[in-house]
């Protein structure tokens, strides 16, 4: 039952988020045709265009024409190139997917690591660093860390393509995701360490790894992989100023070209499969969280 | 130490920029300084745009931080006084949008009507309101749970009054808690969307429009990049020392 209660509110909510990025043509400002024709310069007779769009119908039809074509997965074609935009968004979200599955392996490695350094040893030299490292990283503009790495690893010491390359893009994201996991950790795995069951396993002489590991780091482990989830959906629907930066044609790169373009189309197909990312990342991440927190305390 | 360099920072830049943005200054004063940063694409003298583009997005961050608590306020407000089973269902929608990143509600926006000043406020306060209004909700359901507020009730204390004794006292502490976050928060996310073209307008000058126009001429001239960003970079670290020591004891435990 809560299985179908969930399956309902998640088509519910894709619907509404399908919904209302459809419904970006409908209201810009003017007559939507002549704006959508004048901005991006479609060779496409406004007649067709409209038909394309759904806006000849309005209300319920609409709503009824909108559910069938997200059955369908039909999101038409770009204004301009004429393409799918299936495709389109398929061929990129691969190159996507390829930098976000990558980043989000070696950021949660790499945060683990410091994150459970740091909290075997309150205010020391690895709390210190690490404190330093997650506060720089959250107060440095995304677009000023990707430069910095591009000055740094394309220009000044030249190891690197400055576009179209995949090792630079992957290591400011995972630099970024390291920095707010491993705070996270730190956190809760220091918040573990001073509860009764780590403090009794001490005493009855386990070693300082088996307490950190079994009694520390497994009974929060549930949130934890609660904030990866959600986090790999944000990743998963956006990376808009990294693929920016590091000329990576991915899924982020496609949707900020195409809102410059006007190609609405396009942007709209984009904007829903972000969205549905991070929707899927949040539930994922929130099952995670209810389902196994209880279990690891146990 | 670091607190009180945080704070010197913040009181020493946001001096510059009022000053820099206020006054006319001098041709020879540019001159005899314009060396020292140089000039961006547009030859203008670094020395003087950083901290008149830094004042425009102080200013409008300020403004966005502002809106947004008088939004979150608001929306809390009317959710709190709302009958239970409105209350859920505003809760979980309030949820659910919660769930979408605030950058995918501005780059919509951006869509519908073009980068302007407007969009990228509308787009900070869609994104920023639901989280407050939610932290507001839920405190007041704790105060409102409270004994004190039963007997409160029992003599015949009305909602205004329950609000106007103990809940604005409550939602005042965490705006204070939450400020300086927000506003590095507002920081960027204005340098993030003006950078990408979806924010500021491109006529004006911002921290995100500067650091936008040194991506194009990175490679000739890298000191307008490192010169824009390092100012952005202090602020909003000394807004992130500021939050920590809010939220963190000394021993690095929650408050």
């Amino acid at each position: 039952m809560t299985l179908l209660k969930e399956g309902l509110s998640f088509f519910i909510v894709i619907l509404i988020v399908f919904i209302a990025c459809s419904e970006i043509t409908r209201h810009l400002p003017g007559d939507p045709i002549e704006t959508i024709l004048q901005d991006s310069a479609s060779k496409v007779s406004s007649e067709e265009l409209k038909k394309e769009l759904g806006l000849d119908k309005n209300g319920f039809e609409f709503i009824r024409y909108k559910i069938d074509s997200l059955i369908r997965f039909d999101f038409g074609k770009s204004l301009i190139s004429r393409k799918n935009v299936l495709d389109l968004i398929q061929t990129r979200l691969k190159n996507t997917a390829h930098i976000v599955f990558l980043s989000f392996i070696l950021g949660t490695l790499f945060g683990l690591l410091i994150g459970i350094r740091s909290a075997s040893k309150p205010l020391g030299t690895c709390w210190k660093l690490s404190s330093i490292y997650s506060a720089l990283i959250a107060s440095l503009p995304t677009p000023w860390f990707a430069f910095l790495i591009l000055l740094t690893f394309s220009i000044w010491v030249p190891l690197f393509p400055l576009s179209q390359d995949w090792v630079l893009p992957t290591l400011c994201l995972s630099l970024i995701q390291a920095a707010f996991f491993s705070r996270l950790v730190r956190d809760r795995v220091r918040d573990s360490l001073t509860k009764g069951a780590a403090q009794a396993a001490r005493a009855r002489g386990l070693s300082e790894k088996t307490v950190l590991l079994k009694y520390a780091l497994i009974p929060v482990s549930g949130i934890l992989l609660g904030y990866l989830g959600n986090t790999l959906g944000v990743l998963l629907g956006g990376t808009f100023i990294t693929e920016t930066i590091f000329q990576w044609p991915g899924m982020g790169l496609l949707l900020v070209e195409s809102i410059k373009q006007r190609d609405y189309t396009v942007v709209e197909g984009t904007l829903f499969f972000a969205a549905s990312f991070a929707w899927i990342g949040n539930r994922l991440g929130l099952y995670l969280q209810k389902n196994l927190t209880g279990r690891m305390t146990e | 130490m670091i607190l009180k360099l945080s704070k010197a920072w913040l009181i020493f830049w946001i001096a510059v920029c009022s000053l820099f943005s206020v006054l006319q200054l001098s041709l020879r004063f540019q001159l005899e300084y314009a060396l020292k940063l140089g000039f961006d694409s547009y030859g203008r003298n670094l020395f003087v745009l950083i901290p008149q583009a830094a004042f425009k997005s102080l200013v409008f961050s300020f403004a966005a931080v502002s809106l947004t608590i008088t939004g979150a306020l608001l929306l809390a407000s009317v959710i709190s006084l709302s009958p239970k089973s409105l209350k859920q269902l505003l809760i979980i929608g309030l949820n659910t949008l919660l769930a979408f990143p605030s950058i995918l509600i501005a780059l919509g926006l951006a869509a519908l009507y073009g980068p302007s000043w407007w969009t990228l406020m509308g787009a900070l306060v869609l994104g920023l309101s639901p989280e407050l209004a939610l932290l507001f909700i839920y405190r007041a359901q704790e105060v409102l749970a409270e004994d004190f507020i039963s007997a409160a009730r029992a003599v015949g204390a009305s909602s205004f009054h329950l609000f106007k004794a103990h809940l604005f006292k409550e939602w005042a502490i965490l705006i204070r808690l939450k400020l300086p976050s927000l506003f590095s928060t507002a920081l960027l996310a204005e340098a993030s969307l003006s950078f990408l073209g979806l924010g500021a307008p491109l006529e004006s000058e911002s921290w995100g429009l500067l650091l936008a126009q040194s991506y194009t001429v990175l490679i000739e001239a890298p000191h307008i990049a490192l010169e824009s960003g390092i100012p952005l970079m202090l602020t909003v670290f000394a807004l992130q020392v500021m939050s920590d020591t809010i939220y963190f004891s000394p021993n690095g435990s929650r408050r």
